[in-house]
């Protein structure tokens, strides 16, 4: 790759990762959410590995970390969940807005997201859904550009016959 | 900048996400200090333009965005390292 | 003479069936009632703005749970494909 590319895209990396996290904080506002910002910070990193190539991005996910962030998110939705369901009776109770009126106060401004707007526990979950996603995704495009498999037979074929 | 939700939340993922960048030191890349001072600008300049989130009152600009680069810079700052070459091979040029 | 008998019990349990069907659709619009999401729909904007995610996260914040646990099955069987040599799963 050409070195005006090598210039400019560790620096536009890190400007798609804070517009991602600005995606995933706004996701009961605006158009947005966990899922889509967690796509967003993944095709930065996705950027930073096909121009770099996989050893020298200076942006690295390790197989550990990935590992651990995946299951770090999905348990954190399904606690978020059993919090509701021992609070209140029922699973996945929006915890910060009391719509029955059965908690005490306290634990309503435990859980409520400090904010304009009452939303709830609603930002917490795509907080935890988009590092599910960003994980998920980027680990997937690991695997294939890691993957020695059967084009480099075809490689050498073609050299062969120049 | 005054409401905690954005605030906190942002730096804790700018915060993962920063302690995950790691320079290889037999690559050729290096970038000075004065590349992550315009970064720093252009990240602001793009936040100003960007603006808040609707119903948010505190200040003209979105402050996810910054509490994010922030945590970035902090987490390359203390957890980042750089990956250099074997100390095998330096002693053999020696 | 088995043939005919056979043919007569399928063509009378076809009959049964194709009447309890149509019976069902016939006045299906007086047989439904939306419930409680006119209630939701009249609360939904004191929550949060946004409606689709007042619906995706609150109102069916469960299936949003299978959705998570559809894209972690997804990764874990793509890196057992293509994963030969980057995962050690122990074994020969």
């Amino acid at each position: 790759m050409s070195t005006i590319l090598k210039l400019f895209i560790f620096p536009a990396a890190i400007i798609i990762f804070c517009l991602g996290v600005n995606t995933i904080l706004g996701g009961h506002i605006t158009p947005g959410g966990g899922f889509q910002g967690g796509a967003i910070i993944a095709g930065a990193f996705i950027f930073g590995a096909v121009i770099y190539g996989l050893k020298d991005s200076p942006i690295k996910f390790s197989h550990d970390f990935m590992a651990q962030m995946e299951s770090a998110g999905a348990l954190a939705y399904v606690f978020l969940g059993l919090a509701g369901l021992i609070f209140s009776g029922f699973f996945l109770y929006n915890l910060g807005v009391d719509l029955y009126g059965i908690i005490p106060p306290f634990i309503k401004t435990l859980f409520d997201y400090p904010d304009p707007i009452n939303a709830g526990i609603i930002p917490y979950l795509n907080f935890v859904v988009g590092i599910k996603v960003m994980v998920g995704l980027s680990a997937v495009v690991i695997a294939f550009l890691g993957f020695k498999g059967e084009f480099s037979e075809d490689e050498e074929e073609i050299e062969e016959i120049d | 900048m005054f409401y905690a939700g954005p605030l906190i939340l942002g730096f804790l993922l700018g915060f993962i996400l920063g302690s995950r960048i790691k320079f290889n030191l037999s690559s050729g890349l290096n970038f000075t200090t004065g590349s992550y001072i315009i970064i720093f600008i252009a990240a602001v300049i793009a936040a100003y333009l960007i603006g808040p989130f609707p119903y948010y009152l505190d200040a003209p600009l979105a402050s996810g965005f910054i509490s994010a680069l922030i945590g970035i810079f902090i987490g390359k700052i203390v957890l980042g390292r750089d990956i250099k070459e074997n100390k095998e091979n330096n002693k053999e040029n020696f | 003479m088995f043939n005919g008998i056979k043919s007569l019990v399928g063509l009378l349990a076809l009959a049964i069936f194709g009447i309890t069907l149509f019976q069902a659709i016939i006045g299906f619009k007086e047989a439904l009632y939306p419930g409680i999401s006119y209630l939701y729909n009249w609360i939904g904007p004191h929550i949060a703005p946004n409606a689709v995610t007042n619906v995706v996260f609150d109102w069916r914040g469960y299936d949003t749970l299978g959705e998570a646990l559809i894209l972690v099955t997804a990764v874990v069987i793509t890196l057992l494909i293509f994963g030969r040599g980057k995962v050690q799963l122990g074994g020969k």
